[in-house]
């Protein structure tokens, strides 16, 4: 396979590129690449000089959609999948895209932040729902570890706020735990009013801030 | 409450002074001594309502130590103004030289207490003697000598606040507040907070924390010499102690993941703190040095128990629990007992009571609670008798008592800001103690002690 000149090399890279993207076998390299040839053979080239081309396209796309997952820009992470999807049809990448989305909208699921009433630490009916979604997820991805993370409105005393930002974490966590999850794949911590979502003082933006945040410990255990 | 206005009779008395000086000056034979008396004196008996004239005179013995005795006469005039015990009378420096006490004059000048402070041995060295003067019966009750730091050394001011403190004692039979610290958390940016501490007279503020993480619950040891505080520095909400002397802290091993309003027993041998059980939070005490035998002193979830604070015999304890649906302010035994509300509560009707702390005194218990929607400083008896509400000028919170059993520190935004403010229970005088920042959660420290304060 040891070859000179340009085309083999690039050919050769391709082809590599291209395998280890888990695409087909690499194609058999042109004997005499730096030859004029006929009508039909040019065409050949310049197919596979594209195909190349948008292989390395899709392949950079993929990895900036895996970087914006792996940073916790979700949406941009689904962008650039999808993009790779609509526009690079066939490549590896695009057939990666699939199990990326599903690895954006589980992240999603995980990370869907359950609200609370003023001065409660009850799962509301809204809440268990969406509880229940994360639970299928993190059933599906079992080495997923949790830090459930409770959080209060600004009205209140601090001290409290940080007792009932704890209620709340263990009540979402015991919630959790019902569902049959293991109790060792989550921790708990309270930033009682400390950390606001919205920082406003209405109560639209107090409904907000009452809730309770999940932060996946080891995103590895999703993107490997 | 409103601060009273300016006693009307201060602008009387200054003119008088003058007049005063002017026609009996050093002319004026000094009336002899009453007799030693038993009974009991006006200037003693402490009155609501009724505020004893004082005035200060500060000396010295040479040129050169004129600049310390000038620093002294500031900061004890300044400190027992704010004690808000007494009516500080204006003095010309011209009353202030001259030997021996002109009790006629200074009678006429609306004084009941003298207090002359003259500096002598060294600029390095400077020592201070405290005279009261007893004016009414015309004798001098008591004088005391202190040794000072020269005046550019971090204790000097501190050992000032003593001799304040010890005029206080003096003139009332009760504890000074000017020789404290108060520490606070300050948020120096949005999400994040450090430990400060400031002298009861807003001088000598001091950093103590540098994490930039999330700092809550600062409280002095018994002689001030520690602070124990709640951080996130290494993720979770734990327990530091902080030697203030060396600057040096130290986790607290409790082997729990929450910990939460931490506070020294009256000896200083055992501490309190909420932590976790199950989904809520509740009660424990230890044993200090090494730490050691944890156990439950509240119990009664699911709603939390937090914010405890030991009578001053350290038998009870005061703290915030949610058993009704909603924070109130309840009182127990520590060794046995159930626990009962002492914030108002009433049933269907909402209520949010919170941080409550015992008075050194041990007969009030202060706390902030809802009045029409909006935090104010409310103070009780520890049986629930005898209920007042103190402030009602913005939202004042985290009150905390000074060792003198009638100053509180709390936050307060009526400044437009949260900042500190020291309120007197008794006269409803209050003034702002920081500035500019967004402070909360102070905590006063006892009498601070020499051995802790020249360090």
């Amino acid at each position: 396979m040891r070859r000179a000149g340009v085309w083999g090399g690039l050919i050769l890279l391709g082809a590599l590129g291209a395998a280890a993207c888990g695409g087909n076998p690499p194609p058999e390299p042109e004997p005499e690449p730096q030859t004029t040839t006929a009508p039909d053979t040019a065409d050949e080239n310049q197919a596979r000089r594209d195909s190349i081309r948008r292989e390395r396209e899709a392949s950079e796309l993929c990895s900036r959609a895996e970087a914006a997952l792996e940073a916790g820009n979700y949406q941009r992470a689904r962008r650039l999948f999808q993009r790779a999807q609509s526009e690079y049809g066939g490549t590896a990448c695009a057939r990666r895209a699939e199990s990326g989305i599903a690895k954006v909208a589980a992240v999603e699921t995980i990370k869907e932040r359950v609200h609370f009433e003023f001065d409660r630490s009850r799962i509301t009916d809204e809440a268990a729902e969406t509880l229940q979604a994360k639970a299928e997820v993190l059933r599906e991805y079992p080495k997923v570890r949790i830090t459930v993370e409770g959080h209060a409105d600004e009205r209140g005393s601090l001290e409290y706020n940080q007792a009932l930002g704890m209620r709340r974490a263990q009540a979402t966590l015991s919630y959790l735990v019902d569902l049959g999850l293991a109790k060792n794949r989550f921790s708990t911590v309270s930033y009682g009013e400390e950390r606001p979502l919205v920082d406003a003082s209405n109560e639209r933006a107090w409904a907000q801030n009452r809730r309770a945040e999940f932060v996946i410990e080891n995103m590895s255990a999703i993107n490997p | 409450m409103r601060a009273p206005d300016a006693s009307p009779g201060t602008g009387l008395r200054c003119a008088l002074l003058v007049l005063g000086a002017l026609a009996l000056g050093a002319v004026g034979p000094s009336p002899a001594p009453a007799q030693e008396d038993e009974g009991v004196r006006v200037g003693i008996e402490y009155q609501t309502g009724y505020v004893p004239g004082m005035a200060v005179t500060g000396t010295s013995g040479r040129p050169a130590l004129e600049d310390v005795a000038a620093r002294v006469d500031s900061i004890l005039r300044r400190d027992l103004e704010y004690s808000d015990r007494f009516d500080m009378l204006a003095v010309p420096d011209s009353l202030g030289s001259g030997v021996g006490v002109n009790y006629g004059l200074w009678n006429e000048l609306g004084a009941v207490w003298l207090v002359s402070a003259s500096v002598t041995g060294t600029p390095q060295s400077p020592r201070v003697r405290v005279s009261l003067h007893d004016i009414t019966y015309s004798r001098l009750e008591e004088v005391q000598s202190f040794e000072l730091p020269s005046p550019g050394a971090r204790g000097f001011r501190m050992a000032v606040h003593r001799a304040s403190d010890a005029v206080v004692r003096w003139a009332t039979g009760e504890p000074g507040m000017a020789a404290t610290r108060i520490a606070f958390r300050r948020e120096t940016e949005q999400g994040v907070s450090e430990l400060y501490t400031i002298g009861s007279d807003g001088r000598n503020l001091r950093r103590i924390t540098s994490d930039s993480s999330i700092v809550y619950s600062p409280a002095f040891s018994p002689d001030g010499s520690e602070l124990m505080y709640v951080s996130y520095r290494n993720g979770r909400p734990a327990v530091y102690i902080e030697d203030l002397a060396s600057g040096e802290s130290q986790l607290l091993e409790t082997g729990q993941d929450f910990n939460i309003t931490p506070t020294y027993a009256p000896g200083g041998d055992r501490i309190m703190l909420g932590q976790s059980v199950g989904d809520h939070t509740e009660i424990f005490e230890y044993e200090l040095g090494p730490l050691c035998c944890r156990r439950q002193i509240t119990s009664g979830g699911p709603g939390d128990a937090l914010n405890p604070a030991y009578s001053p015999d350290g038998e009870r304890i005061a703290f915030t629990a949610n058993r009704v649906g909603q924070p109130q302010v309840y009182v127990k035994d520590v060794a046995s007992g159930s626990a009962d509300i002492v914030s108002r509560y009433v049933y269907g009707e909402e209520g949010y009571a919170t941080s409550p702390d015992w008075s050194p005194t041990g007969d009030r218990i202060v706390y902030h609670a809802r009045v029409n929607g909006v935090f104010q400083i409310h103070t009780v008896a520890p049986d629930g008798s005898n209920r007042r509400v103190l402030t009602s000028r913005g939202e004042n919170e985290d009150p905390a008592w000074a060792p003198d059993g009638r100053h509180v520190v709390f936050a307060s935004d009526r400044g437009g800001y949260r900042a500190l403010w020291i309120l007197d229970t008794v006269s409803g005088r209050s003034r702002r103690l920081t500035v500019n920042h967004v402070d909360q959660m102070p905590e006063w420290s006892g009498s601070i002690v020499p051995s802790v304060s020249g360090r």
